[in-house]
């Protein structure tokens, strides 16, 4: 029966929204594999779903839309009403944000930034955005703000020295400077968050979240599954170490936390 | 196209369809190769194309089919479908949704069946789209042929376009080269057609391509050899035929079955039988011939050329036998004709009437035996001699006379000259050359031989040139001779009768005036002077009366003796009878006052001789004589007996002058006598008296320059003024006192010229020189004092002489003449022209310089005799390599004419007259 049910919970279509990151292609590439070898793991079928932008992500969010989705969006105002839940986080270390600049620029202190222009991937990067201008507010220090589309693209900007400083997630700014060759200063760092959870929305039923949370937690103790974790993290050069582990709705707390207080109002 | 439509068709049509037909196929095959490879590469393309689009199609539309963005992949589809060849694109995802997307219609341009010979179909490709392991759908795309095929069909026409315009083309370039190339290879066949019709005139004009340029030329040059080679053989079948009609011997031409296939008209009137008749006939029948004397037929020598093929003579005594019984001795031979290969294709008889020469031998054999018998009756020598070889044959008669044996004198003319006399052998030869020369019609001459016995006989020799060459010259001279001792022995004693004065031996009248006659005529033809003495004794005939007639003729002889005595050996005493002698005085001199002189000399040195002591009979006698002289020749009229009358007519002038004188026929002449008489004494005292001047006539060169100046003697006689050099040299001459005239002015000359060197001047000055002056022993040493003297240049001095002073001892007159030259003194040759020098004698002689004698410049430019001889005289000096001074220039004609032919240096009154020195010096100050 258990089978039977583990059968016709296979038939059973669940949609994974990515926060978008990347290119779609690049994010199908990535997560396809994954999401095959869980689904084959989990009983179900789950399936990719890809937004152009990650504010479309966020609305999509907003509406409820995925049933499952790995974002750090469902904390905002706009998308906690959904009230997804938390049941896997990244491995790894946590995710900060950053003010940074060029190693040789002549800015040495934040109060160095004052109305100058500082790039951010977007309004809806939270530690790219949210948590620096919040930081920024909070220190009287009015800066321009201008945006460079995603993550890598305001680092581009900083590197052709369009931008005096950036806010950044410490993670991706660092390994894009190992990529590129960049030396970089940090102005300012975050206190740590976890990176992008994965989360279930809460008409997914408990069986199925549990069913699909111990598939990923699982995935690195498998070599099959180590290996898809390791061919997809080959395709965006991720960094060791890969995988999910379970996670529980309070260690994303801090983001909750922030919002609620964050003197930014532009956040998408 | 069927064979007979092709073989009406003309050239040009025929290669213009040749070429056409050719162009086309190779055309279509290259279009056909163009259209297959476009319809290839086509294929390809839409292939590669497929591919390129499934790739790009995947990547371009991935982003839309991962996030489901179907809007946005149905926009993108209909984009990509734009694209060039895409048909149809259409997407099925998973869930087999199809979007579809349809490109652009493109209408067909090419006609069906190319399109479907091109075989190019509609392809569709798919390809399914997978991302990180999940299908996402699948692609279908349809790529349309069209535009392909319609690029193909454009090509196509576009090739076939060129092509037609290439056939085009091509069509009007060989229409036109062959239209102007064809014009000439048309006239080449109107001409070679001409030329096969025998018009072998016919000439083409040169055009067209090279080729045809060489074609025609070696067309023309076939032609001119055609034409060159069908006239020589015209001309020589022509001369052939005129040689063989026209020869003057008979000729017979047999093929070789010893047919007759030719008969000249000379073999016609001979045999009788005529051409046509005698052709084909056996020759035999044509030429009969027989032995003359035995009457037996004799062989035909064709029988045995075609035996043996060499030429055959005929025997002796052949007799041709005409047609018509005439009988011919003949002459004959056959030799073979043969062909161009050497075979022999007949045989040609050549044969002569000889029946003339036959009688005439034969009456010559009768006749030599009839002459043979006669001379030996008439006592007469033969003598045969060969003018070339200089044999003599002589017979036993002529040997016999001088009494040798035939063989004792040896058979040359010259042995035969040696025995005759000395005396007499001049003569002979002279009458001897004079036949050989054509002037008499046969020789004679009287001459004595000597015997064996060694006495002198006379002998009369006759004889005529009886056989001469092609050209007239003598080759063979026959004659006879007659011992005439006797004869002459009688002639002589009836001359010495008839001739000779009995009492004193000497000439009588008859003899006298004879001789007269033939030395007035020489006189007259040698232009020398001669004179008659007419000697009478005075009072003769008291001796006669006083001591008989025997002391008379003894008185007669011994005057006679004297006469003798003194006279030359040209001259004649002679006795006329009684007491008057006559003295005959030829050839005294040219120069009739001379003469005279002459004559007076000898009549006065036989006056005095006759008037010397006589011893008579043992008595002393004394005599005197009177002279009348008559001197000749003295006009056409004039006669012996005349002249004698003359004489003696002078002889009583003489006795009526007082006797013991001698008187000369005119008194004019006496008078001139006595002037030439007191001249000689005058001239003795001139050149003490100093009466002599020198003149100088000047000389220009072609530039008109002053180059010398001709010295001339002037006597400036106290009582008869100036006279002239022609007044006075001759008798200086004659009397010898030219040699120390002739030095005073070669030394005043020599003075003259160092005065003009120290003036400056640089002139040369001609000096003429007598003959008597020249021959002078010590002349050359006389010349050498002189200048060494006077310290004049000798290279100034030229030394004119004339051309009969070089006629005596040549060898002595050159060595003089070289040691001069030696010193630097020139030569100049006086007058040339006026005498016989022979150029190769002119050319040994040290000269310098050639005087052309005025007497022809005063003829130029008119007389073209004049105009010839100086033209010649010009001539000869240039290539002797003498200078010309022209004398006597009287006018600028004379002087333009020598000047244009080469002449160098000029004289005469129209550049200056003859001038004392000091004017001459003043002139030129």
């Amino acid at each position: 029966m258990a089978l039977w049910f583990a059968g016709s919970a296979l038939a059973e279509s669940f949609s994974f929204g990515v926060l978008s990151q990347r290119s779609p292609v690049l994010t199908a590439q990535y997560w396809n594999p994954i999401l095959d070898y869980v689904s084959r793991q989990a009983g179900v079928t789950l399936t990719l779903k890809i937004t152009r932008t990650t504010p479309e992500s966020n609305q999509a969010i907003a509406r409820g839309e995925y049933d499952f989705v790995y974002s750090n969006t469902i904390f905002l105002p706009t998308t906690a009403p959904q009230r997804y839940r938390v049941i896997l986080r990244p491995r790894g270390e946590t995710i900060s944000g950053q003010i940074v600049t060029l190693a040789d620029s002549p800015v040495r202190e934040l109060t160095d930034l004052r109305d100058k222009t500082v790039g951010f991937p977007s309004r809806a990067a939270f530690v790219g955005y949210a948590l620096p201008m919040d930081h920024l507010l909070r220190q009287g220090i009015r800066v321009v703000p201008t945006f460079g589309g995603n993550q890598e693209g305001i680092m581009g900007q900083l590197k052709a020295g369009r931008v005096t400083a950036a806010g950044v997630n410490s993670q991706v700014m660092r390994d894009f400077a190992a990529r590129e060759g960049l030396h970089y200063r940090v102005l300012w760092e975050s206190q740590p968050y976890h990176n992008l959870p994965i989360s279930a929305h809460p008409r997914v039923a408990p069986k199925v979240a549990e069913a699909v949370a111990r598939a990923f937690a699982r995935m690195r103790d498998d070599p099959k599954g180590m290996k898809v974790l390791a061919d997809s993290a080959a395709i965006i050069k991720q960094e060791p170490p890969y995988g999910f582990e379970a996670a529980s709705p309070a260690e994303y707390q801090n983001y909750l936390d922030f919002y609620r207080q964050t003197l930014v109002q532009d956040i998408e | 196209m069927p064979n007979h439509i092709w073989d009406r068709l003309p050239f040009v049509a025929r290669l213009l369809v040749t070429a056409c037909a050719a162009l086309l196929v190779a055309g279509v095959a290259m279009l056909y190769v163009s259209a297959h490879r476009d319809a290839h590469e086509a294929e390809t393309a839409l292939r590669w194309q497929m591919d390129n689009e499934l790739r790009g199609l995947a990547s371009s539309i991935a982003d839309e089919v991962v996030i489901g963005d179907f809007a946005s992949l149905q926009q993108n589809l209909d984009r990509q479908a734009k694209r060039t060849g895409i048909g149809r694109i259409v997407y099925r995802d998973a869930s087999n949704a199809v979007l579809e997307s349809r490109g652009l219609t493109v209408g067909a341009v090419a006609p069906a069946w190319f399109a479907g010979w091109m075989g190019l179909q509609e392809t569709t490709g798919r390809t399914e789209l997978e991302i990180g392991g999940r299908y996402y759908g699948s692609f279908e795309l349809t790529l349309s042929p069209q535009q392909a095929i319609n690029r193909a069909w454009k090509r196509l026409l576009q090739h076939l376009s060129v092509l037609l315009l290439a056939i085009l083309l091509d069509f009007l370039g060989i229409w036109l080269v062959l239209r102007l190339g064809l014009k000439p290879l048309r006239t080449l066949d109107a001409g070679s057609q001409a030329l096969a019709a025998g018009d072998f005139s016919t000439r083409l004009p040169l055009s067209g391509s090279p080729e045809l340029r060489r074609a025609i030329a070696a067309f023309n040059h076939m032609a001119d050899e055609v034409q060159g080679t069908v006239k020589a053989l015209a001309e020589s079948e022509g001369r052939v035929s005129a040689i063989l009609k026209s020869i003057g011997d008979g000729l017979i031409a047999t093929d070789r079955t010893m047919r007759v296939t030719y008969v000249n008209p000379i073999a016609e009137s001979l045999t009788g039988w005529m051409q046509a008749e005698a052709a084909g006939r056996g020759v035999a029948e044509v030429f009969r011939i027989e032995h003359a004397l035995t009457r037996q037929p004799a062989e035909i020598p064709v029988a045995r050329v075609l035996e043996t093929g060499h030429v055959v003579g005929l025997a002796n005594h052949t007799v041709l036998v005409a047609r018509d019984g005439r009988r011919y001795h003949i002459s004959d031979s056959a030799a073979p004709i043969r062909d161009a290969d050497g075979e022999m294709v007949g045989v040609v008889m050549v044969f002569r009437d000889v029946s003339e020469s036959y009688r005439l031998r034969t009456a010559l054999e009768a006749s030599q035996a009839r002459l043979a018998l006669a001379l030996k009756g008439a006592d007469l020598g033969l003598w045969d001699w060969n003018v070339l070889t200089g044999d003599l044959v002589l017979d036993e008669r002529s040997t016999g006379m001088l009494g040798y044996h035939l063989d004792a004198i040896p058979p040359e003319i010259g042995a035969w000259e040696r025995l005759v006399h000395p005396d007499d052998l001049p003569q002979a030869k002279r009458a001897l050359e004079t036949h050989l020369q054509g002037l008499s019609p046969q020789y004679e001459a009287e001459h004595r031989m000597l015997t064996k016995q060694g006495d002198w006989r006379w002998v009369l020799s006759r004889g005529r040139v009886t056989e001469r060459d092609a050209e007239g010259k003598p080759l063979r001279v026959t004659g006879t001779h007659l011992d005439i001792t006797e004869r002459k022995g009688a002639q002589a004693e009836i001359e010495r009768l008839a001739f000779f004065d009995p009492l004193t031996g000497l000439p009588n009248r008859r003899l006298m005036l004879d001789r007269l006659r033939h030395e007035l005529a020489a006189a007259r033809r040698n232009q020398r002077s001669g004179a008659l003495l007419f000697i009478d004794l005075d009072h003769f005939k008291h001796i006669n009366d006083a001591r008989g007639h025997a002391v008379g003729d003894q008185l007669l002889r011994e005057v006679a003796n004297r006469l003798v005595m003194h006279r030359r050996e040209v001259d004649t005493v002679s006795r006329l009878g009684g007491d008057e002698f006559v003295v005959l005085l030829p050839d005294l001199a040219g120069d009739i006052n001379i003469a005279a002189t002459a004559a007076r000399n000898v009549a006065d040195k036989l006056r005095a001789s006759l008037g010397e002591l006589y011893v008579l009979d043992g008595g002393e006698h004394y005599l005197s004589v009177s002279i009348g002289v008559a001197l000749f020749p003295d006009g056409e009229d004039e006669t012996c007996e005349s002249l004698l009358r003359h004489a003696d007519t002078a002889m009583y002038r003489a006795k009526e002058c007082g006797r013991n004188t001698v008187s000369f026929f005119e008194p004019q002449m006496q008078l001139a006598v006595e002037h030439r008489l007191a001249l000689e004494h005058e001239l003795h005292d001139a050149l003490a008296k100093k009466e002599f001047q020198l003149h100088l006539q000047a000389q220009h060169d072609r530039d008109g320059r002053l180059v010398g100046a001709e010295v001339l003697l002037r006597w400036n006689h106290p009582t008869r003024g100036m006279v002239p050099p022609s007044s006075f040299i001759p008798l200086a001459e004659e009397t010898g006192m030219i040699v120390s005239i002739g030095d005073w002015v070669l030394a005043a000359s020599a003075r003259l010229l160092k005065e003009l060197e120290t003036a400056g001047h640089d002139l040369r000055l001609s000096v003429n020189v007598s003959p008597r002056q020249f021959q002078e022993a010590d002349f050359v040493m006389r010349v050498r004092e002189i200048l060494s003297e006077s310290g004049a240049s000798p290279q100034r001095l030229t030394l004119e002489i004339t051309e009969g002073m070089l006629m005596g001892d040549a060898g002595e007159a050159i060595a003089r003449m070289a040691e001069l030259e030696h010193l630097g003194v020139h030569f100049s040759i006086d007058d040339f022209g006026t005498g016989y020098s022979s150029l190769s004698y002119l050319k040994r002689l040290p000269l310098s310089e050639l005087k052309i004698d005025r007497g022809f410049v005063s003829g130029l430019p008119r007389d073209p005799d004049d105009a010839a001889l100086v033209v010649t005289i010009l001539l000869i000096a240039r290539q002797m390599g003498l200078e010309v001074v022209a004398e006597g220039v009287e006018n600028e004609a004379q002087l333009e004419y020598l000047k244009e032919r080469g002449c160098d240096h000029f004289q005469g009154y129209l550049l200056g007259r003859p001038m004392p020195v000091e004017e001459f010096l003043r002139t030129i100050a």
